[in-house]
């Protein structure tokens, strides 16, 4: 009996091939179905991102089970033959593996959170389906106690990793709740679209749209669920708005000091944050220097995006060495149950390996 | 017995502000759970050591050593119980310094000689003391949090985010954080002046006397008058009433420590005693 994975990942493989292979909504129960009666596999989870897709079982041989999982996956990609995308873990590796893919060490963005969540789901979903037993029930579970304890034991997950989510994060850190906070688009362009709707998930009070184009300005509004502002009216209502996100085209900037500096007094002092991802510029830089007043243009976010990146990918080792660490664990754990002792995982973590000078006894 | 108590509880503020600290840089709840653990120990044989020391002493509090010790446990305390509430662990590392520098300055004074000011009239002043301090550790609170604040604020200003940007709270909550803090304190800072009034006119027959250390707690009433006009007339928010409200607790340090030994009616903790 031995632990395996067949899979490919963002990697391995482009996108044109996993897309065929991406068993997402309702081809994942289908998919569970027709795996689990191919023959040699006695336990199965299935795992399908956007950025790998991945058969996790219990077989008898290595060979038997590529043997039986080749032909089931080449069926979903007529055209290409996946044999040089796909690799194949065994035991050890490939208890190896779920921890670095549960961990985000294996994704496309180092210690991206979605992937916990994947695996959870993929979990989930084949114990509904009845496909998992003890070995993968044990194994999962601690996949996501790896991923969690690396999370939160390291920087690997720390930081924005992308504009938006940096963007969303300085608001919290402005603000803390944003469910109070009243949010304008100034401008409409597809950026703005991206991170108000990210602004949005971490329910704002409101997202207004203020176009000089009404017609853009309406498609955008409609999406967020209220009506367009004309440009003069999201002027005016930066009075009460709280981070205004500007993308217009204007070729000189549309904010300046003094207009913010006469109006603060009327916002009673609030706080208030501009995401500035036009270029040129939608924001003068001096706005940014009256207080309680934050501006942060396309630049600022990118490089603190690239700083956040950095610092993850230095992580890296710290989470390596936990990954290691349960994967050993894991390993004496799965020898044992396979020998029919039934111990909990607990009884393993206490076998660290000793230093050879507090040997003890006479020698 | 007191000075064991004293002692352990001392060692343990100590423990418990190395563990906030470490808190602060690495990311390991239990640190904060220690911490605060330690503290509700360290708070509790405190409070014993207070206990037998009023027993002994006869709720004498104007002494040096047992200031310090009493203004301590308020800042002790009143932290202890809002981080309890407010769930904001990482406050511990600003806070938490300050009773544990107020103890090791107490530690240095125990040899200090017990000077047992006028009998009479005693229970005025086992009130106003203890009110005064407990406005005081408020305040101090205030100024720790608000130099959290200020860190917080340079950085996001300064686009130069660190680790402790992501566990810091919010400026809006920190900023809200100071001024309930400073409306708490108002209270019993303004009752305690009142008090304290009352205390002198029966024992020395004036309500106000300008002696020093009653002129400057009326300038310390006042900087805080101007932290609440500011806020809520001018509509001044964040850093620059951060700083009035830094400026405040400054001010009351020296109203409680420095003017003594200016004071002649108020100098008994520089040893002349009235």
């Amino acid at each position: 009996m031995s632990l395996l994975v067949v899979g490919l990942n963002h990697q391995t493989a482009p996108v044109e091939v996993r897309e065929r292979l991406a068993f997402s909504g309702d081809r994942l129960p289908e998919a569970l179905g027709s795996v689990k009666a191919l023959p040699g596999l006695s336990e199965t989870v299935l795992l399908s991102t956007c950025n790998r897709t991945e058969v996790y079982s219990r077989a008898e041989t290595a060979e038997g089970m590529r043997a039986a999982l080749t032909p089931w996956l080449q069926a979903f990609s007529p055209a290409t033959p996946l044999g040089q995308h796909l690799y194949l873990h065994e035991n050890q590796r490939a208890v190896e593996h779920l921890f670095r893919v549960a961990a985000g060490l294996d994704s496309m963005v180092v210690g991206e959170q979605e992937i916990l969540s994947q695996v959870k789901n993929a979990y989930l979903a084949a114990q509904a389906a009845g496909s998992t037993g003890k070995l993968l029930n044990v194994f999962f579970q601690r996949s996501l106690y790896v991923g969690k304890r690396v999370r939160t034991e390291t920087g690997l997950s720390t930081g924005a990793a992308s504009v938006g989510s940096l963007a969303v994060s300085m608001a919290q850190r402005i603000f803390g709740d944003l469910s109070a906070r009243r949010v304008m688009i100034l401008g409409a362009g597809e950026m703005a679209k991206l991170i108000g709707r990210q602004l949005l998930s971490h329910k704002v009070q409101s997202v207004l749209v203020a176009n000089r184009t009404p017609k853009h300005a309406q498609a955008l509004a409609g999406y967020f669920g209220h009506r367009a502002l004309s440009f003069e009216e999201g002027i005016d209502y930066i009075e009460q708005a709280d981070i205004i996100l500007c993308s217009t085209s204007a070729p000189e900037p549309v904010i300046t000091r003094a207009q913010i500096e006469s109006l603060m007094p009327r916002r009673r002092g609030r706080s208030l944050f501009f995401i500035d991802i036009a270029v040129p510029r939608n924001v003068h830089p001096d706005v940014h220097k009256i207080d309680n007043v934050y501006v942060y243009n396309i630049d600022d976010l990118q490089n603190l995006v690239r700083e956040n990146l950095a610092r993850r990918s230095d992580e890296v080792r710290r989470a390596e060495a936990i990954v290691r660490e349960k994967t050993d664990e894991f390993r004496r754990w799965l020898a044992a149950y396979e020998a029919g002792e039934d111990h909990s995982l607990r009884h393993y973590a206490a076998q660290r390996p000793e230093p050879l000078g507090s040997l003890p006894g006479d020698y | 017995m007191e000075n064991l108590l004293f002692s352990s509880a001392y060692f343990l503020y100590g423990v418990s502000t190395l563990l906030s600290l470490c808190y602060l840089f690495t990311k390991r709840e239990a640190l904060s759970r220690w911490a605060r653990g330690l503290l509700a120990l360290a708070i509790s044989l405190h409070l014993l050591s207070l206990g037998a020391r009023c027993i002994s002493h006869n709720h004498d509090w104007s002494n040096w050593f047992a200031t310090l010790s009493l203004f301590s446990i308020f800042v002790a305390a009143l932290y202890g119980g809002i981080a309890y509430f407010l769930d904001i662990p990482v406050l511990g590392a600003f806070v938490m310094p300050l009773p544990f520098a107020l103890l090791t300055y107490a530690w240095f004074r125990k040899p200090d000689l017990e000077i047992l000011s006028p009998s009479f009239f005693r229970t005025w002043l086992a009130i106003h003391i203890p009110i005064m301090f407990a406005a005081y550790a408020l305040l101090g609170i205030a100024f720790s949090v608000g130099i959290a604040y200020l860190i917080q604020e340079h950085q996001i200003k300064t686009k130069r985010p660190t680790e402790l940007v992501y566990r810091l709270p919010s400026l809006d909550e920190l900023d809200r954080l100071i001024y309930q803090l400073i409306l708490c304190a108002f209270v019993p800072l303004t009752v305690g002046l009142i008090l304290g009034g009352i205390w002198a006119a029966k024992a020395w027959g004036q309500f106000w006397s300008w002696d020093p250390k009653e002129t400057w707690a009326l300038i310390t009433w006042l900087v805080y008058v101007m932290y609440f006009y500011l806020r809520w007339v001018e509509r001044w928010r964040g850093r620059k009433t951060t700083y009035v409200s830094l400026a405040g607790f400054v001010v009351v340090l020296f109203t409680y420590a420095g003017v003594n030994y200016f004071s002649p009616l108020h100098g008994f903790l520089a040893g002349g005693a009235r």
